[in-house]
């Protein structure tokens, strides 16, 4: 026995025996029991005792929500005018605040301008949060807040800059007062050329930050780097609804605020349109130049509804996410955008596309050199698009909010590596399964672990039978992906439950497939479209 | 191979190497020190409380390896413990405390977050007097600096 290593663990832990409730009073301890209690329970523990007080009160504190003004209360929420009744309260807890939300929102009925601060009642009523001092080690902050807060919220973030792992900072915009057509006219006519979004302020050097979110603001392109550089741990980025300006166009504009008629913008849309038309515009992949500078950490890059033209600059990135894609982008951006997955991101190998205009994503996945996962939308030609990566493909989930589904059974055949298979609606019938299983056979059959398929006309009592004859368990979602991540590490067991076409005939179709799922020597998780089911390991074995 | 472990009380236990690799410091003692005969020294865990603890590591044998829960849910629940390991907690208080310990110690996380659920599930819905009763802790405040608290932490009465 090594004695070093003895004597290490018997200083790492000298217990203090005698108290039954011992445990409760190791900081580590008393934190993941926390984590099972409701705010209310963990002020009940605060009042039991001063060492009581002492390990749960930086645990009540640990996380805030501080939504304004009085949004439904959810959990853990503090209602604005309970901390506005003493702010000396948060400024005594401010250290233990390890994650912090704070949101505004208008008041539906106020119809105000976000862009008039005079007429926002919020200048003096804002939760003190922001300005509490002692709040200096924030681990997660969201800010979703008007551009009369920018400065609070620049100070905010800068007393945090050394802590903060997750940031979000979004100028909240309330959808109810969305301003009419009408009102965007006036607006533009006064001179307001910010398209209703917040100039974002300097952020400061943030060390650790690993996640950045942005919403609702504009930057100088060049600004946006900055901030890239100035966070070199940075492995996950998202924009929404953020307008990257190049240098000169955004000087300009400060400059001279030019009125631009809405009828002119309607004639630059029909000009964009009439160009998508040419086939000169339709440009092919060329070798692009690399640009200065790279940040070699962002691995994730997370879109909603507008394509960004950044992507030259994340040279290690393996993830694109896309939200609310409800619209087609202009034919030449997505040719851009392409043409830098192509040359700049040869690591690509997620996409998700949720709410998805389809009619992108086959260019968007032909540009992709190897495709490993796909979750979201799709479409017939989006499948194919897919199915050019037979080879890489180790996940495809087309179940969510896609209404059908498309050729599911050409991945089952094709895919040699695919652990994970998803549809939604199909209409593959029994006889093209029969087929599938007993003539073409599946590619991914050594592999597959998680299954959800639909067949056309398999009603709930032949699937209920297929799971009885698998001893399949039924789940629920929740410890669903817990179980999944677990057998994925677990060995391979042997196939012996070989399966044999010559018996095809006399059984009905449910044998059949029950047989060949039981032959599936991985096969864990099965959805046949009445939920998901566990199937042991020794059924198969 | 078989594995022998010695308590605080000097009590010795030959377990299989797959159920003392349970725990996470013993795996890396066998580990750092390579096959040995000789017995492991465990001098924070009295012999009551190791029976228990490999009574659990048996009967968990053949567990996946826990992964990392993805979800960023910080609030978890306690209400899915598993029929055996309720049944397997089932023990006064000081036993309860004295298994998260040596969980802690001997480093065996499923075994920790189950006995740190069981005491959640303890302390849920109590009163701070109730929970004083229930863990046999004495008041220590002042009347002022109960008010205080109370008025303080008013926000998360209802939560």
């Amino acid at each position: 026995m090594h004695p070093t290593l003895v004597d290490q663990h018997l200083n790492a832990e000298l217990l203090t025996a005698g108290t039954t409730h011992s445990s409760i009073n190791i900081p580590e301890i008393s934190a993941l029991i926390a984590v099972y209690l409701s705010k209310k329970d963990l002020n009940s523990c605060c009042q039991v005792s001063q060492s009581w007080q002492q390990q749960f009160a930086p645990l009540l504190w640990r996380a805030i929500k501080v939504l304004f003004p009085g949004l439904v209360l959810i959990h853990g929420t503090v209602p604005a005018d309970k901390i506005e009744a003493d702010t000396a309260i948060v400024q005594k807890h401010g250290r233990h605040i390890r994650e912090l939300v704070v949101h505004v929102h208008i008041p539906e009925s106020s119809g105000a301008n976000p862009f008039d601060e005079t007429a926002l009642p919020l200048h003096n009523e804002l939760p003190a949060v922001l300005d509490c001092l002692s709040i200096t080690n924030l681990t997660k902050l969201q800010l979703a807040v008007f551009s009369n807060n920018r400065e609070a919220s620049q100070e905010l973030i800068e007393r945090n800059k050394d802590t903060l792992r997750f940031l979000f900072v979004g100028f909240q915009f309330d959808s109810k007062n969305k301003p009419t057509r009408e009102q965007k006219r006036t607006w533009r006519r006064q001179g307001n050329k910010q398209d209703f979004r917040v100039h974002l302020f300097q952020l400061p050097t943030l060390a650790n930050l690993q996640s950045l979110y942005l919403e609702k603001c504009y930057l100088t392109k060049d600004r946006f780097l900055d901030i890239l550089r100035g966070c070199p741990v940075l492995k996950e980025l998202s924009l929404r609804k953020v307008q990257l300006r190049d240098p000169q166009k955004a000087a300009a504009e400060e400059k001279a605020p030019e009125e631009v008629p809405m009828d002119d913008l309607d004639l630059l849309e029909s000009l964009i349109a009439e160009r998508e038309q040419d086939p000169q515009y339709q440009l092919v992949d060329l070798p692009l130049p690399a640009p200065d500078y790279q940040h070699h950490g962002i691995q994730t890059f997370r879109m909603c509804g507008e394509l960004y033209l950044v992507l030259e600059h994340f040279p290690n990135l393996k993830t694109l996410e896309f939200y609310r894609f409800d619209r087609r982008s202009d034919t030449l951006e997505l040719n851009d955008f392409c043409a830098a997955i192509h040359s700049f991101c040869p690591q690509l190998q997620e996409i998700w596309a949720y709410g998805f205009e389809c009619s992108m994503l086959p260019r968007i996945v032909d540009s992709t050199r190897h495709l490993v996962r796909f979750r979201g939308c799709s479409d017939l030609k989006t499948v194919l698009s897919i199915l050019g990566h037979t080879d890489t493909l180790e996940e495809a989930n087309l179940s969510d909010y896609t209404e059908r589904t498309f050729l599911p059974l050409r991945f089952l055949e094709s895919c040699p590596r695919l652990k994970a298979y998803r549809s939604s609606h199909t209409s593959t019938t029994t006889q093209e399964v029969l087929a599938s299983i007993t003539e073409s056979g599946w590619a991914c059959k050594d592999q597959l672990r998680e299954l959800r398929l639909s067949i056309k006309g398999l009603s709930p009592a032949p699937i209920n039978e297929i799971m009885v004859a698998l001893r399949a368990r039924r789940v629920f979602e929740n410890s669903h992906r817990v179980r999944l991540a677990a057998a994925s590490g677990q060995a391979a067991v042997p196939n012996e439950a070989l399966f044999r076409t010559g018996e095809v005939d006399s059984m009905s179709f449910h044998e059949v497939l029950a047989r060949f799922l039981g032959s599936l020597p991985r096969l864990e998780m099965l959805n046949l479209g009445t939920g998901w089911y566990r199937i042991p390991k020794s059924a198969s074995g | 191979m078989p594995v022998t472990l010695t308590s605080l009380d000097d009590v010795k236990f030959t377990v299989d190497k797959d159920v003392a690799e349970r725990s996470i410091l013993i795996k890396n003692m066998i580990e750092d020190v390579g096959e040995s005969d000789s017995p492991i020294p465990l001098p924070n865990v009295s012999s009551a409380v190791l029976k228990k603890v490999i009574e659990y590591c048996e009967h968990h044998r053949n567990d996946p390896v826990q992964v990392q829960d993805e979800t960023d849910d910080p609030r978890k629940r306690s209400n899915d413990i598993e029929e055996w390991d309720m049944k397997f907690m089932a023990v006064d208080q000081e036993m309860l405390f004295e298994i998260i310990l040596a969980a802690n110690y001997l480093d065996i996380k499923p075994l920790l977050d189950v006995g740190c659920k069981t005491v959640a599930n303890i302390i849920k819905g109590k009163t701070p007097e109730e929970i004083r009763k229930t863990f046999n802790i004495v008041n220590d405040f002042t009347p002022e600096e109960e008010a205080q608290i109370k008025k303080e932490n008013e926000w998360a009465e209802d939560r």
